[in-house]
């Protein structure tokens, strides 16, 4: 019975916010969805598909997605209270090392596409801060939750952090470092990302 | 069958004690439940008062009112002064952030208060993760594992995976999984989710018969009915268990106090356990299963580890969050 009340409550939502998002350009979904489309077309692209012009790929992609991620932010929120601590340098040194790997391990994965396709299921926005919530499907029909959260930066919104199946990628470095910081010291933790980036790819 | 009624008899406790709809078929128990939600209404209008009151002492002192009001909340346990450097209305301009070079730099340090407001934010000054007291026994298993994997899983995988087609591989998966179906099922119900438990019957009935005792998934392919991953842990958690603390077991894994009980909630249910089968075989099927399931996410494990800096810290975090994030839904 509730369901039958629901369904029509539902299309109506459906076409209200099909003329909302479409008439309200700024909407952090479409600007994330323009950042994905262009990174998945980069990777479907058959001139790219050569393994010569795997760097030439890589580099797209990485222009591609440094629009859209925010990694002064990304470094700011996993170093928490200790990012007061740092001297204006300091940042700056640790934005571009945190910032790298970040990059390397998601261009790792550049060659591994597949054909996974991406739904927007849903959105939500609560003054500059906003989460769209999206779901990779692969070929095999799995099913991987994956919610950006955004943060509006002079109009544009820019991704802060990513939750794959409800695990924060920020909060999972936080806790790294934090356990790294309170065992050791900062320049430590700069040697190990250091370390971490030079790492030769394992095949 | 005495194990069917015990779980009857669980899952009619469960309904009394949880489920919405007895409230709504009711009617004491409806007029109760508004009472509740009235309850909540006055509380929340008191608060409000509370908050207000914060607002003009923070004033009187001259800290800015709402991040008085986080840090009043969250953290008067610690230290408050250290807390609230920075958030002075006077003298905002000494006492605030030093103003650093480089542009970007200068927008990120003035969104620093930002953060504290984050509507969708945990970013409490101490992170919400899993307690850890055996972590000099939990790290000594995890590279037990590591090294059970890179030395004997992985290349044993590999070859297996060199041999055996993909398309296989998928169909002994899909097998095994289509034979956990009572565990799913059965969580399903102890979690009145009942429509989950019906997807679960229907997956476990087509896939049976159509998808030729299992191996072919045509409940999601042709259906739509994707699988209702639920365990014992989950119900446990769903029943409000804590995690307890972080196990890491050998060959098992991560795990936690809870899901350890979980699992051996779930051995009862497998039906690989209920066939009389040597213990030999049922490491064998164990094994096989193993080696198949990681032959299909060869490199998973290894970007992992790659992009961690301390792959234990970051693989205990990851569990945590996910299993928590598996109990909500």
């Amino acid at each position: 019975m509730r369901q039958k009340f629901f369904k029509p409550g539902i299309l109506f939502l459906a076409i209200t916010f099909a003329m909302t998002s479409s008439l309200w350009a700024g909407a952090p979904t479409d600007q994330l969805k323009t950042t994905i489309d262009k990174v998945i077309g980069i990777l479907s692209d058959s001139d790219l598909k050569a393994p010569e012009k795997s760097d030439e790929k890589k580099q797209k992609v990485r222009g591609a997605v440094d629009e859209i991620f925010d990694w002064a932010a990304f470094s700011q929120r996993a170093m928490a209270k200790y990012w007061k601590e740092r001297t204006p340098e300091e940042k700056k040194e640790f934005i571009d090392l945190f910032g790298r790997l970040l990059e390397r391990t998601y261009l790792d994965k550049v060659e591994n596409y597949s054909g996974e396709t991406v739904k927007y299921v849903g959105e939500k926005i609560d003054g500059k801060y906003a989460i769209v919530n999206t779901i990779v499907l692969s070929k095999s029909n799995a099913e991987i939750d994956v919610n950006y959260r955004l943060r509006d930066k002079d109009g544009k919104w820019m991704v802060y952090d990513v939750y794959i199946e409800g695990v924060s990628m920020v909060n999972n470095y936080r806790i790294q470092f934090t356990d790294i910081l309170m065992k050791s010291s900062y320049q430590e933790l700069v040697k190990r990302l250091e370390e971490k980036i030079a790492e030769e790819p394992s095949e | 069958m005495k194990r069917i009624v015990l779980f009857f008899i669980f899952f009619i406790l469960f309904i009394i004690q949880y489920s919405d709809f007895v409230f709504a078929a009711y009617p004491p128990a409806t007029s109760f439940r508004s009472l509740v939600v009235k309850l909540d209404q006055k509380i929340e209008a008191r608060v409000q008062v509370a908050f207000s009151d914060i607002d003009d002492v923070a004033r009187d002192y001259g800290y800015q009112p709402h991040l008085c009001r986080e840090i009043w909340g969250h953290q008067h346990t610690q230290d408050c002064d250290d807390a609230a450097t920075g958030i002075r209305l006077a003298d905002a301009s000494e006492t605030g952030v030093q103003a650093p070079e480089g542009d970007d730099l200068e927008d990120d340090l003035d969104d620093e208060e930002d953060i504290i407001d984050d509507p969708f934010g945990d970013d409490e000054e101490v992170l919400e993760t899993i307690a850890d007291p055996l972590e000099p026994i939990n790290r000594f298993f995890f590279h037990f594992n590591d090294k059970l994997y890179s030395w004997v899983l992985r290349p044993v995988a590999k070859g297996y995976s060199a041999v055996v087609p993909k398309s296989a591989r998928i169909c002994v998966r899909n097998f095994f999984h289509n034979i956990a179906f009572p565990i799913r099922f059965v969580n399903c119900l102890l979690q009145a989710k009942f429509n989950s438990a019906m997807v679960e019957l229907s997956r476990f009935i087509t896939n049976s018969i159509v998808g030729l005792a299992g191996f072919f998934d045509v409940a999601t392919t042709k259906f739509e009915l994707n699988e209702q991953e639920e365990d014992f842990g989950q119900t446990l958690g769903k029943y409000g268990f804590g995690p307890g603390f972080y196990i890491n077991w050998p060959i098992f894994g991560p795990s936690s106090l809870r899901d350890t009980f979980g699992m051996a909630g779930d051995f009862f249910l497998d039906p690989w356990n209920q066939v009389d089968l040597t213990t030999e075989e049922n490491i064998g099927i164990y094994t096989y299963d193993k080696v198949n399931s990681t032959s299909l996410s060869l490199g998973e494990y290894e970007d992992m580890k790659k992009a961690a800096l301390d792959p234990y810290v970051a693989i205990r975090d990851a569990y945590f969050h996910y299993r928590k994030n598996k109990i909500k839904e």
